[in-house]
């Protein structure tokens, strides 16, 4: 058995390696390159009417394409915004760092923003066409992730609040929807993304124009479906401080600097973050 | 062996598709089975699986994995195989079927399903390997025969021996793809029907019938994209023929459509067969 196993091993050495072979992007279409694939694998390769490279090339292309559908549709505003062929540039770079380990094909995505989140070039992306901002493209992806985040994250319990637990709220932190996440924009990308088609295929959207000042969103899969909400940014500054305060602190927080008025929309703020599920617990209360 | 929930030999089932939850929670279709693609629902938490909890309350559900690396040269992945067991067991699932091929080497996962030489060795090995899935499933384990693109010098058998040799070896089950045979059978230049002919019907769990697309050099490829065509419809009588009835499910894997779409294709093999 143990030359059965030595056998399989080279041959599935030779042919990961094939599969793997970039694609060719010289000609201005993604080509396979034959040339490249292990002499060995082809030589054992039977051919008839079709040539034995151009076999093997099919699940080389296939490999290819495969994981780059993947992660355009799990990272649309991303695709969009760069175009499939510049995005594929970035996607192959990544994969072969990176490539697939485990049977989770969408947790591809998430991986991809990992790597190219922290080695973008500062000066953008060049695409054929154009360079899109870096931060254009850091916020795209964050918004992708987000979506992908509310969309597979574990269900969970939402937080019920008892008249009990009144007297201990103002001391009490939150334990956080693993769906929910707030992201910042200085296009309106999530706008762009509602427009986008389906499927994607090779659409590239203009970036639009820069938004006078950033906004924030917040995105979480709610009781009654996906909630994606524009936030005030008094909203986003609370969301942001009850993730390392207690609500009471955060409260005080957000009045002192804009008084009563703030004080009311808090609460309500507050309210409604209960009804959408954004917590599921209370943390820290005697 | 425990064999729960069992399907009905001439039952019509269809791939369980994100797409269509929305349209089988307002309808409930009249389908026999919804089969799952087992690796997108092993996380009890997930969203998925609550979709999967409600739909079991009303349809049997079967497994189809894309990943045990059955020819890989790596041992099984055991802790890939108590998470299979585990979903098997919630789904109490009648069958749990995989692929006669390999999907990843070296740590890496190609997300393919993948050729090997077709050798008595490598058939001993497999078969070995399917047994231990069988028995850790507790459950018929049922193996496709996959479509492929090319053929290796260094093989001693043909694919139909090779298959059988495994199953009859394992004690296993056939999880036979119509399509898969004309695919590899356009491919290869050898008569479908041969291989009809080679399945020992005795042991066929369900059949699998898909769409597929040709590539422009003439090669054939098991896209799952589109309705199932008429040569492969006529591969499915013959089989009808030989050895029905087997409970026959329809994959849709790509550019799925409206699930009335889906639910005409069963409609079809049902003409078909009689």
């Amino acid at each position: 058995m143990s030359s059965v196993l030595e056998d399989l091993e080279r041959f599935q050495r030779e042919f990961s390696a094939m599969m793997r072979t970039p694609l060719d992007r010289s000609s201005g279409t993604l080509r396979a390159s034959p040339a490249r694939y292990p002499a060995p694998l082809v030589e054992r390769t039977r051919g008839g009417r079709v040539e034995p490279t151009e076999r093997l090339a099919t699940y080389n292309r296939q490999y290819w394409f495969r994981l780059f559908g993947v992660l355009h549709n799990e990272l649309r505003t991303t695709t969009a915004v760069l175009g499939a062929w510049t995005f594929n540039e970035l996607a192959q770079q990544f994969l072969l760092a990176r490539p697939p380990v485990g049977h989770e094909l969408g947790g591809l995505a998430d991986t991809f923003a990992e790597f190219w989140l922290s080695r973008l070039p500062n000066n953008g992306v060049a695409t054929p066409r154009d360079t899109v901002p870096r931060d254009a493209v850091v916020q795209a992806l964050q918004i992708d992730i987000a979506f992908r985040t509310a969309m597979t994250s574990p269900q969970e319990e939402p937080l019920q609040l008892t008249a009990a637990d009144a007297p201990r709220l103002p001391v009490s932190s939150f334990v956080w929807s693993r769906s929910l996440t707030i992201v910042d924009e200085s296009w309106p990308l999530i706008e762009l993304r509602r427009q986008l088609p389906t499927p994607l295929g090779d659409h590239r959207a203009a970036l639009p124009e820069r938004l006078p000042a950033p906004r924030s969103w917040l995105i979480c899969r709610a009781p009654r479906g996906l909630c994606v909400k524009p936030l005030v940014p008094l909203h986003a500054a609370l969301l942001r401080l009850l993730r390392s305060h207690t609500l009471g602190e955060a409260l005080a927080d957000i009045e002192a600097r804009d008084g009563a008025e703030t004080a009311a929309n808090a609460r309500r703020w507050f309210a409604e973050g209960i009804e959408l599920g954004f917590w599921t617990a209370l943390r820290g209360t005697p | 062996m425990r064999t729960t929930g069992a399907i009905v030999r001439g039952s019509l089932g269809v791939g369980l598709r994100p797409a269509h939850y929305s349209h089988i929670y307002e309808h409930w279709p009249d389908v026999g089975f919804f089969e799952v693609i087992s690796e997108n629902y092993l996380d009890p938490s997930t969203p998925a699986s609550s979709h999967l909890a409600r739909i079991r309350e009303r349809y049997p559900i079967v497994m189809h994995g894309v990943t045990l690396n059955l020819l890989g040269h790596e041992p099984l992945d055991e802790t890939y195989l108590d998470q299979l067991c585990r979903l098997a067991d919630r789904v109490d699932a009648p069958y749990v079927t995989d692929h006669l091929c390999w999907t990843g080497a070296h740590g890496v996962t190609h997300h393919d399903l993948l050729p090997a030489p077709y050798t008595s060795g490598l058939a001993e090995l497999a078969a070995e390997r399917a047994a231990h899935v069988q028995r850790r499933l507790g459950r018929p384990f049922g193996i496709e025969n996959l479509s492929s693109y090319v053929e290796l010098a260094d093989s001693t058998m043909t694919e139909w021996q090779f298959y059988s040799d495994v199953v009859r070896s394992s004690d296993c089950w056939f999880m036979l793809d119509i399509n898969n045979i004309y695919v590899s059978s356009v491919n290869h230049g050898f008569d479908p029907r041969e291989y009809v002919d080679a399945i020992n019907f005795d042991r066929v769990l369900q059949v699998h019938l898909a769409g597929h697309s040709q590539e422009p050099s003439g090669i054939i490829v098991d896209t799952h994209d589109r309705a199932v065509c008429d040569e492969v419809w006529d591969l499915y009588a013959y089989a009808w023929k030989r050895g029905g009835p087997f409970p026959t499910m329809i994959e849709w894997d790509a550019d799925i459509p409206p699930m009335p779409i889906v639910l005409a294709e069963l409609d079809r093999a049902a003409k078909v067969r009689t």
